[in-house]
């Protein structure tokens, strides 16, 4: 689809921005921003990475958030 | 514990189990694979305990839990806005640095038109809402310059 990358290529000044942010992401996480913010997978991946990170006892049956 | 932890995060992250994908940028590591359907709670206490397993790793060997991408690591650290950082991409993803810095940050400066970057947004932007944005804005512009 040549036309999305030309017009991207196009794209106004103050864009430039948006578009360095969005590849960033869906190129290192496999999703756009908000997809991947609100997904029930990257919110219980969180909460298991994080809950352990701030207990230094985690138990895996009191634990799940979600 | 090391291989313990080691081989646990394997088998979560093996083919079999289809809780992450490798988004072949070329360094082998893996990420969430996001559906766009409803999601069970087997496959949500999957990734809970991938998470849990990948922070026991660290804490315990103070090195990555590898394959998992750095990225989500950070992204669930640190959230999304920390992973936008280019000195931080350009020193833990070398092979997605290439394409990147090929990208003009000034934005007096356009895009430059290359195939890997051409092929980088065609693969990971098409649909995105970025890309409808910014093909509104051109359409707008061009419709202002004609008239």
């Amino acid at each position: 689809m040549p036309l999305q990358f030309d017009s991207i290529r196009r794209s106004a000044h103050n864009q430039r921005g948006a578009i360095i942010r969005s590849i960033c992401i869906t190129t290192l996480l496999g999703a756009s921003e908000r997809i991947f913010a609100d997904s029930l997978e990257f919110k219980a991946f969180s909460n298991g990475l994080n809950v352990c990170i701030s207990s230094e006892i985690p138990s895996f049956i009191e634990v799940r958030l979600y | 514990m090391r291989q313990v932890l080691m081989e646990a995060i394997h088998i979560l992250t093996s083919p079999d189990l289809s809780i992450t994908e490798d988004l072949a940028n070329g360094d082998s590591f893996v990420t969430l694979r996001i559906s766009p359907d409803f999601v069970n709670n087997d496959i949500l206490d999957n990734m809970f305990t991938l998470g849990v397993l990948c922070s026991i790793f660290m804490i315990k060997t103070h090195a990555g839990p590898d394959p998992i991408s750095p990225a989500l690591l950070q992204a669930a650290i640190g959230g999304l806005d920390s992973i936008v950082d280019i000195e931080w991409i350009r020193g833990t993803f070398v092979e997605v640095w290439e394409t990147f810095r090929l990208i003009p940050v000034n934005s007096e400066v356009e895009i430059p038109n290359i195939t890997s970057l051409r092929r980088l947004f065609e693969s990971r932007m098409a649909g995105s809402n970025v890309c409808v944005i910014v093909f509104l804005a051109c359409m707008i512009s061009h419709a202002i310059t004609v008239r």
